[in-house]
């Protein structure tokens, strides 16, 4: 397992320095902003990290990457100083650094985009921007009260703004900003704070893909200006485009680091996995029945109008577009989450009113939401708890497959061993059903919340983002278990910003910009050319 | 999965790692067995230093003396692991024991109906709080704020500020009785605390409150009823208020708006001592329980010690504030 490691490194020692290209200088090249060896950590019972090398030099793209549990979380924290190394030498800017914090990296320059925005909804852009270091009046008595410079601080925003090319206004409420303006709101915070190390977890995780060009064109500008960019992410082609260097973990260790020019997916994916992927994304295909969902003409003001779409039993109907095209809400209101202002369901061609996600079950609905931590998972409770709460809750349901008896009494062994089905027959990887699920990987929980939709059993599942956090194996179980389920006659929506995983996995996809359906496309017809002039409003 | 331990598992990792503090390693050990180790701390060192404290019928007395505080603990236990919170428990209490009161006294009604009707006002407050609480959303934090005054007050005008004596001799079966060698109010705090355990650890309901404390957007989607957990939830509690004003009222055979006044800062007081997280989703019986006896017994032994009532208010705020930092220091750590 070593020994293809230190060819990997020599075929990249040997054959960068004819690639690099013209403009970056041999001196900046030797020059390192962070050099991390023989980075080690562990924790009781395992190994996060194991003599990790990783190195950052000014002006380059170094990808992390792995799968989930390789240690690629691990990393990060020890870089921006939440979790210290037990072992190695970390050097930034030609100093040791023997205690790590996160006040003290920060100090140092290296800045956090998080997977979740830590930005202030409630306050306006410039304040974000200076949040913590407000600029003060320059007039002494003034400045010493606290007063803050606004005029001084929209200014250096501006400056900011302009520099990265960002069409932001500074005193906007960050709560009126698009998801994708608040990423890039936390890069200029980062880039006001001087930093010379930005790191970003998964940062095109929420983007549609009109947006992931425009980060990738941020990017180039920090990275212009010298900034060295860390970037972590599971997909695949994004790192390729946007990286210079791929650094790849593997169960905490350094595989290897090779130039992102002379690779292709297939490679990293070996490099990632240990084994070979003839298909990452699995064609699925199923028998297609009866008809079995209808919505017709469903409107809320201002975030979907007159969306009406047909789903038949066994069919797996894609949902592409970018983010905020209104897909996610549309769900939500089906499943009766949120409000709808008008239209019909039809179930099996009876109409049906749906006013709260317990009607949208009782009629065979299940809904995987897109955001697992917040509407998902309960992680406190256990494995068996978080996969039977929707039985549970359905009494009658309930009594009858044994899990409960009266007022709502628990019966142990019941509901272990219908756990246990759901557990063996999605393998999920768990120790012990009353293991919390916070300590379970998030491919698991994803499947556990899956178990829980199906349980009911559902003959419409919904699935927002299912692959969202998910490393490349576990995402092809998944796939698996929706081929499954579509194979045993459910009909299936997925809702998707991936467009590879949409069109291999979807025989039809629909397709929506600003709240409406601008175009359907069977899977025989679709590519990425397609869906893109559809989900950005362009087609003809 | 090293990036994934979370949790009790990430709790070993930072022990296993080495490198914490004695503050994290006393929070730690607090948090496991550390209850049970303060009650037992306490019970020593009042032992040695409360003549008469380690007596078989002191410890009766403190038992019967924290029944009523024990039996709305019980109750708010299961509020506050609902992420709720109830502040109208002592001012229902108070309103139990003047309404049982005047209907056996001023009404003539026999002691079960009097008893019944007394929690049935409790689940009728309980029910007002939970359809404002769960229904249009109002927090509970004002909510119960407001029924804690209209309790109060309610019981201040239903008495016209006096004191009720002279309660039937019969009814003091419920405070004063005994049931082997166990005083009968601290019987039925035990059967209130039983039923609140099995609700929580056996039962869907159970379950269910866990899980909107824990994640109410997710219990939603997941198919909870969340309106009717929160609903439960705050009636359970006002039909504990009203059940512990009846118990005193029995105890002492006499009833008054004003009594028990105090009695919130011991109830909130047992439930976080006992651990429950007031964020919601955690939290369990038996350290309420635990709670509850610490309490009593530091208030018991500053009693026998000849500590005056309003420096045991200081002692009880310090305590609270003692066990609050350990748990911050605990999750903080583990965080």
């Amino acid at each position: 397992m070593r020994r293809p490691t230190l060819q990997l490194e020599d075929s990249f020692m040997t054959s960068s320095p004819s690639n690099q290209p013209e403009s970056r200088t041999d001196g900046a090249d030797e020059r390192l902003v962070l050099d991390m060896r023989g980075i080690g950590k562990r924790f009781p019972g395992v190994v996060a990290l194991d003599e990790v090398d990783f190195s950052v030099r000014p002006g380059e793209v170094h990808v992390l990457l792995g799968e989930n549990g390789a240690g690629k979380s691990t990393m990060i924290k020890i870089i921006s100083g939440v979790v210290e190394k037990d072992a190695g030498e970390m050097v930034f800017e030609g100093s040791v650094i023997e205690r790590c914090s996160p006040a003290l990296t920060r100090e140092l320059g290296v800045s956090v985009i998080h997977q979740e925005l830590s930005l202030v909804r409630l306050m306006d852009v410039k304040s974000n921007l200076f949040l913590g270091r407000d600029l003060r009046r320059k007039n002494r008595l003034l400045g010493g009260l606290g007063v803050r410079d606004e005029a001084a601080m929209e200014r250096r925003c501006r400056e900011i703004f302009t520099e990265l090319r960002l069409d932001i206004d500074p005193n906007a409420e960050v709560l009126s900003l698009s998801l994708s303006d608040m990423q890039f709101l936390e890069i200029a915070k980062a880039v006001a704070f001087d930093a010379k190390v930005i790191l970003m977890d998964e940062p095109t995780s929420s983007l549609g893909p009109g947006e992931k060009e425009a980060l990738f064109e941020v990017i180039e500008r920090l990275t212009a200006r010298g900034i060295g960019v860390v970037y972590v992410s599971h997909t695949l082609e994004d790192c390729l485009a946007i990286g210079d260097r791929i650094s790849v973990l593997r169960d905490g260790r350094h595989v290897g680091t090779i130039d992102a020019r002379n690779t292709d997916i297939d490679t990293l994916i070996r490099m990632m996995t240990g084994r070979t992927f003839s298909e990452r994304y699995p064609r699925i295909s199923g028998e297609v029945g009866e008809e079995v969902l209808e919505v017709r003409n469903f409107t809320t003001a201002g975030v979907f109008s007159d969306v009406s779409f047909k789903v038949k039993g066994g069919e797996i109907l894609g949902f592409a577009g970018l983010v905020g095209a209104g897909r996610t809400d549309l769900f939500r209101a089906l499943f009766g989450l949120d409000r709808l202002d008008a239209g019909e369901v039809f179930i099996d061609g009876e109409p049906v009113r749906i006013r709260k996600p317990r009607d949208a079950i009782r009629h065979g609905l299940s809904f995987l939401t897109e955001d697992r931590k917040n509407q998902g998972v309960f992680p406190l409770l256990s494995v068996l708890e978080n996969l039977l709460i929707t039985l549970f809750n359905f009494g009658r349901e309930s009594r009858s497959r044994r899990l409960t008896r009266l007022l709502g009494w628990v019966n142990g062994s019941g509901a272990e061993g219908l756990s246990r089905d759901y557990v063996e027959r999605l393998s999920i990887k768990v120790a012990s059903l009353t293991d919390q699920i916070a300590q379970l990987s998030g491919g698991n929980q994803q499947k556990v919340l899956l178990a829980r939709g199906i349980s009911t059993g559902a003959r419409i599942v919904i699935l927002d983002e299912p692959t969202k956090g998910v490393d490349a194996g576990a995402k092809v179980e998944i796939y698996r278990i929706l081929e499954e389920l579509a194979q045993m006659g459910v009909a299936i929506i997925v809702i998707s910003s991936e467009l590879p995983e949409v069109t291999a996995i979807c025989s039809r996809i629909i397709v929506m910009n600003e709240g409406r359906i601008t175009g359907e496309v069977l899977r025989e017809d679709a590519d990425a050319e397609t869906i893109m002039r559809y989900a950005t409003g362009t087609a003809a | 999965m090293s990036d994934e331990v979370k949790t009790e598992g990430g709790r070993d990792s930072a022990a296993g790692s080495g490198g914490y503090s004695i503050a994290s390693l006393i929070a730690s050990g607090f948090s496991r067995y550390g209850l049970i180790l303060a009650l037992v701390l306490l019970i020593l060192f009042l032992s040695v230093t409360a003549e008469n404290f380690f007596t078989v019928s002191n410890m009766m007395n403190i038992l019967l003396q924290s029944s009523n505080i024990g039996i709305m603990a019980a109750g708010l236990t299961l509020v506050i692991i609902c992420a709720e919170i109830d502040l109208s428990v002592a001012s229902i209490q108070s309103m139990g024991a003047v309404v049982v009161a005047l209907l056996l006294k001023d009404y003539g009604v026999p002691i079960v109906p009097a008893v019944l009707a007394t929690l049935l006002l409790g689940v009728a407050l309980g029910a007002v709080s939970g359809v404002f609480v769960g229904w249009f959303a109002i927090p509970a934090f004002i909510l119960t704020l407001a029924m804690d005054s209209l309790a109060r007050g309610g019981a201040l005008i239903l008495t016209g500020e006096q004191s009720i004596f002279g309660l039937p001799e019969a009814f003091s079966v419920i405070g004063q009785g005994y049931l082997g060698p166990f005083p009968m109010a601290a019987v039925i705090m035990g059967v209130v605390f039983l039923v609140a355990h099995l609700i929580l650890s056996r039962t869907v309901l159970g379950t269910n409150i866990y899980a909107v404390g824990g994640n109410k957007e997710a219990a939603r989607v997941a198919g909870v009823n969340v309106f009717a957990v929160k609903l439960f939830v705050l009636v359970f509690s006002a039909f504990c208020g009203a059940l512990a004003g009846v118990v005193m009222a029995s105890r002492l055979m006499a009833a008054q708006a004003i009594m028990g006044m105090f009695d919130l800062m011991d109830v909130i007081a047992a439930v976080v001592i006992g651990g429950a997280s007031l964020l919601g989703g955690e939290g369990r019986v038996i350290g309420t329980v635990i709670g509850t006896l610490i309490i009593a017994c530091i208030r018991n032994g500053l009693n026998l010690l000849g500590i005056a009532a309003d420096w045991q208010l200081l002692a009880v705020g310090a305590i609270i504030i003692l066990a609050v930092l350990l748990d911050y220091v605990g999750k903080k750590r583990t965080a």
